[in-house]
């Protein structure tokens, strides 16, 4: 894990120098979701990550800050989109669960890796076939003590996803519409957090996880996530979660979505909820 | 007394699809016609032949008749009552090898051409939605 973590570093930093440099259009290249990946607050999108084309490299860094009731969550990362065909990214999350048990911060570090195998969600509109990405995340807990403490069967794993995503110009009222379908087969319990797998279940299973926005200017776009988890461990319910957001570019080097978000109930606490800001640079 | 009937009834129908607006407006004409189409093509050929990132495909190329052709093909294309007179899409960008990056800087001009001719977001984007599959014509890099 920290091999494939130092050799991402190493891939960014020589790509700094080099050929880093997209002209896709304004906000074709999502926001960085919660994990890393190109897509929205939730949910990871078959777009790719920056604005590069097939000639270009482009890619993102962001900051992430979620604040709900009882818990404190901040990713960070960076994804660099090839050709605008492979995606490759990378975030850590510092989950802050003080306020329950004083002190206790729990960290995972997530790797992704994207593929888009179809279709082109913003030019094919005399077409249905959306754009169709596979991709996978493996994500690994830097302490194990807690996954385990709380009936998780592992620290680390791999989720799996194949996500499709299609822009509708002027597809509802004159304004551009995006749909996002992903499907994830996982184990994981609060995304990773609280590791994977459980007394109830621990196989893969898949879950489905949507989007749905609007842009009421070429440079903002309002939407919904909306997404299902696995609920593997007899002592933590564990439910959907969803958010509303705002995402705006007000440049094609930066985004920054806010949103209000619904975690549902989080190792015992109910109906989490609370504010989502985060801040992307993008190239 | 029902042949009555429809001999009373079918003229008022008659009357009343005739009175109807045969069509709604094109897009073409909710734009605002050629003087709008003309000024969008102004600035979207100008700027691309101008800009370092997309001149490329245009050294030694008339781009009065560039316009001509393009205004024709948006008035096709969005309803109005034209007919396109230039060479076929393919034809036209054959050996060009024009790239992604290319089309893709070609579409946020024409965007903010369209901003700037005071073209709504509704006609803007339905305007997008009719040309965005030309990209498979004319990205051939």
């Amino acid at each position: 894990m920290k091999r494939l973590r130092i050799a991402f570093l190493a891939t960014v930093a020589s790509l700094a120098g080099t050929t880093l440099a997209g002209d896709r259009l304004l906000a074709t290249g999502g926001a960085q979701q919660i994990e890393g990946a190109a897509g929205s607050g939730l949910v990871p999108w078959a777009l790719i990550a920056g604005y590069g084309t097939r000639d270009q490299v482009g890619g993102s860094a962001f900051l992430t800050a979620v604040h709900v009731d009882d818990f404190d969550l901040r990713t960070y990362g960076a994804a660099v989109g090839w050709g605008d065909r492979v995606e490759l990214s990378y975030a850590r999350q510092r989950f802050d669960a003080g306020s329950v048990v004083p002190g206790l911060f729990l960290r995972m570090d997530t790797v992704g890796v994207k593929v888009r195998v179809a279709g082109d969600a913003v030019y094919d509109q005399d077409r249905w076939m959306p754009q169709v990405a596979i991709g996978a995340m493996h994500k690994h807990n830097l302490d194990a003590t807690i996954p385990k403490a709380v009936g998780a069967q592992k620290a680390s794993d791999t989720d799996f996803y194949v996500a499709a995503t299609k822009l509708w110009l002027a597809g509802l009222a004159g304004r551009n519409v995006l749909l996002n379908g992903t499907l994830r087969y996982t184990r994981a319990n609060q995304y990773g957090l609280l590791g994977f797998g459980g007394d109830r279940e621990d196989r893969l299973r898949a879950q489905p996880e949507l989007t749905a926005a609007i842009l009421p200017r070429d440079d903002l776009a309002v939407g919904i996530d909306w997404r299902r988890k696995p609920d593997n461990l007899s002592a933590f319910r564990e439910e959907r979660a969803g958010d509303v957001f705002v995402a705006w570019f007000p440049s094609r080097y930066a985004a920054i979505t806010a949103a209000y978000v619904d975690l549902g109930s989080i190792a015992g606490k109910p109906r989490q909820r609370g504010g989502y800001l985060s801040l992307q640079l993008t190239l | 007394m029902q042949r009555l009937l429809t001999a009373a009834i079918l003229p008022l129908l008659l009357a009343a699809c005739t009175a109807m607006p045969t069509a709604t407006p094109t897009l073409y004409s909710r734009m605002g016609g050629e003087p709008v189409v003309r000024q969008v093509v102004e600035e979207l050929v100008d700027r691309t032949a101008q800009d370092p990132r997309t001149s490329r495909s245009f050294k030694d190329v008339k781009l009065a008749r560039v316009k001509e052709k393009l205004r024709e093909q948006i008035c096709v294309l969005a309803g109005g009552a034209c007919v396109y007179t230039g060479d076929p899409m393919t034809e036209v960008h054959r050996g060009l090898k024009n790239t992604e990056a290319e089309f893709a800087l070609l579409v946020q001009f024409l965007r903010e051409a369209l901003d700037h001719a005071g073209v709504a977001d509704r006609e803007k984007n339905e305007l997008l939605r009719l040309l965005a599959p030309m990209k498979r014509e004319i990205v051939t890099g």
